[in-house]
């Protein structure tokens, strides 16, 4: 555009020098006026092209500007994913440490915890040991006063008991259909047992409830039960330690008379006193 | 003794005292392993399924005179139900599980009452006819329950209506037990005698047939009708 305007302004000038010319100026007049407007066109063409050069120079330096801070962008972002990715990397870091420390808690617990169970199993074998010398030892004094004690610990022969107390072969209570009350002829075969079970604290016995087998068998259960319970708290009452004694029910599922008349029921509706008999 | 089918007839509970004293095993039939659920201190006895399997209902007397508790089928956590000085046992579980009928002397004679599962309200006495009434089974339609009662000596098979207390006499036998009702409760098996001989028998609820069932046990104990209506055990001596 600018060129065009310079362009137009020669045209002009060099119309005007025509005119000139046809207005009788003179031939050196015209020739000079002539120089000068080349001159002056010479010096305009030439700051045009240093104007060109700067605008060329400043685009120039504009261009390496926006470079540079596309540059500078560049750097800051991989520099903040730098800083990013270590903050990462130590959040992992920290992540796996207290893994590792939880888990050495973990397993030191359960170290302890071990050792806490073997000492116990330590402490409890120890204690039985303690409690098998003292069994031991009480067993050893009990057959040292007892010279009838068969040497099997706990059990009894039918000798010993006739020579301690002949009424400890009675060892049957019977009862009435449908009772369970200790007839009073009973006492004092009950007295002799519990003496003898007193004096010799290693026996230990069953009562064992039975019943005849009319009625229902599940009833009976619990009536042989109730029958055992009664035997064995007189017993007890009478002084006789609780762990010496268990009262158990077979209700009508082991009689041992079968016929269907009263006598075989009678038989059959009785607690036994039961004792671990050594035969020989 | 005392076999019951679990409610899906999988598995048996039964009484055995092969350990001199008796406790109470759960055997899995399709298995073929069987576990002791039960074995305090005393009887263990008398079991009855409820009726989704889970529970037992028990009779222990660990705490002194036989009552009825209720335990896990796989054995523990017993919980006792009934509360009384006296004989309570042979439970048996409504079929919506809310209600057990059991036996107790707690009115100076074995009669059947009937007590909240919930541990709610007070045992409830059902029978006052005669002085030996015991075995409840509670029929399948939850209204009636089957019974043994005894009369001068001679025990038999009745059912009584729990709503209306009506009683239907069903057998006239010398010494019927072990009353059980078949899976669609319209029948009672029992153990019954014939010449002198145990034997099994069953009548329908309304007492008009009865019938015998072939079997070769001598003296029958008791008796359990499987849930498919195809097999039953027996108890023999």
């Amino acid at each position: 555009m600018k060129r065009l305007l310079i362009l137009s302004l020669v045209i002009v000038l060099t119309g005007c020098s025509a005119i000139g010319s046809r207005s009788s100026q003179s031939e050196a007049e015209r020739a000079a006026q002539e120089a000068a407007a080349q001159e002056a066109a010479r010096q305009e063409a030439a700051r045009q092209e240093a104007a060109r050069q700067e605008a060329a120079r400043q685009e120039a330096a504009r261009q390496e500007a926006a470079r540079q801070e596309a540059a500078r962008q560049e750097a800051a972002r991989r520099e903040e994913a730098r800083k990013q990715e270590e903050a990462r990397l130590a959040e992992e870091r920290r992540v796996e440490e207290e893994r590792i420390a939880e888990e050495q808690r973990r397993w030191e617990e359960m170290r302890k915890e071990e050792e806490a169970r073997l000492e116990e199993q330590r402490r409890q074998a120890e204690a039985r040991r303690q409690e098998e010398l003292r069994q031991i030892e009480e067993l050893r004094k009990q057959r040292m006063e007892d010279d009838d004690d068969p040497s099997l610990v706990g059990m009894v022969t039918e000798e010993q008991l006739r020579k301690a107390n002949p009424l400890l072969l009675e060892q049957s209570i019977y009862f009435d259909f449908d009772r369970y009350q200790i007839k009073a002829e009973y006492a004092p075969i009950i007295a002799a047992h519990a003496r003898f079970l007193i004096a010799h604290p290693t026996v230990k016995i069953f009562v064992e409830g039975n019943c005849d087998d009319r009625g229902s068998p599940e009833y009976n259960i619990a009536l042989g039960q109730r029958r055992a319970d009664v035997v064995q708290r007189a017993l007890l009452a009478l002084g006789v330690p609780k762990r010496q004694v268990e009262a158990v029910s077979y209700g009508a599922e082991r009689p041992i008379a079968y016929g269907a008349n009263e006598e075989s029921w009678a038989r059959n509706r009785r607690a036994d006193i039961a004792y671990p008999m050594f035969k020989n | 003794m005392s076999p019951q089918w679990s409610p899906d007839g999988t598995q048996l509970a039964y009484v055995s005292f092969e350990r001199q004293r008796p406790r109470i095993y759960v055997h899995d039939i399709t298995k073929g392993t069987r576990k002791v659920v039960s074995k305090f201190r005393g009887t263990n006895s008398a079991p009855a399924w409820s009726p989704d399997g889970k529970k037992l209902a028990v009779t222990l007397s660990k705490d002194g005179g036989s009552q009825i508790y209720v335990i896990d089928s796989s054995g523990g956590s017993e919980r006792r139900l009934s509360d009384s000085r006296s004989r309570d046992t042979e439970p048996s579980f409504s079929p919506d599980g809310r209600h057990i009928l059991f036996t107790s002397d707690r009115g100076g004679s074995p009669q059947i009452y009937r007590l909240a599962v919930d541990g709610s309200g007070r045992a409830e006495r059902l029978t006052f006819d005669g002085r030996y009434n015991t075995s409840p089974k509670y029929a399948a339609d939850g209204e009636w329950f089957a019974y043994v009662r005894m009369e001068d000596g001679r025990f038999s098979i009745a059912a009584q209506n729990i709503g209306d207390g009506e009683v239907r006499y069903l057998t006239s036998g010398q010494d019927d037990r072990s009353p059980a009702f078949s899976p669609n409760g319209k029948a009672i098996l029992y153990a019954t005698e014939v010449k002198g001989r145990g034997a099994l028998a069953a009548i329908s609820i309304d007492g008009s047939t009865r019938w015998g069932i072939a079997t070769h046990a001598h003296d029958i104990r008791g008796v359990a009708w499987g849930p498919y209506e195809s097999y039953r055990v027996e108890v023999a001596r």
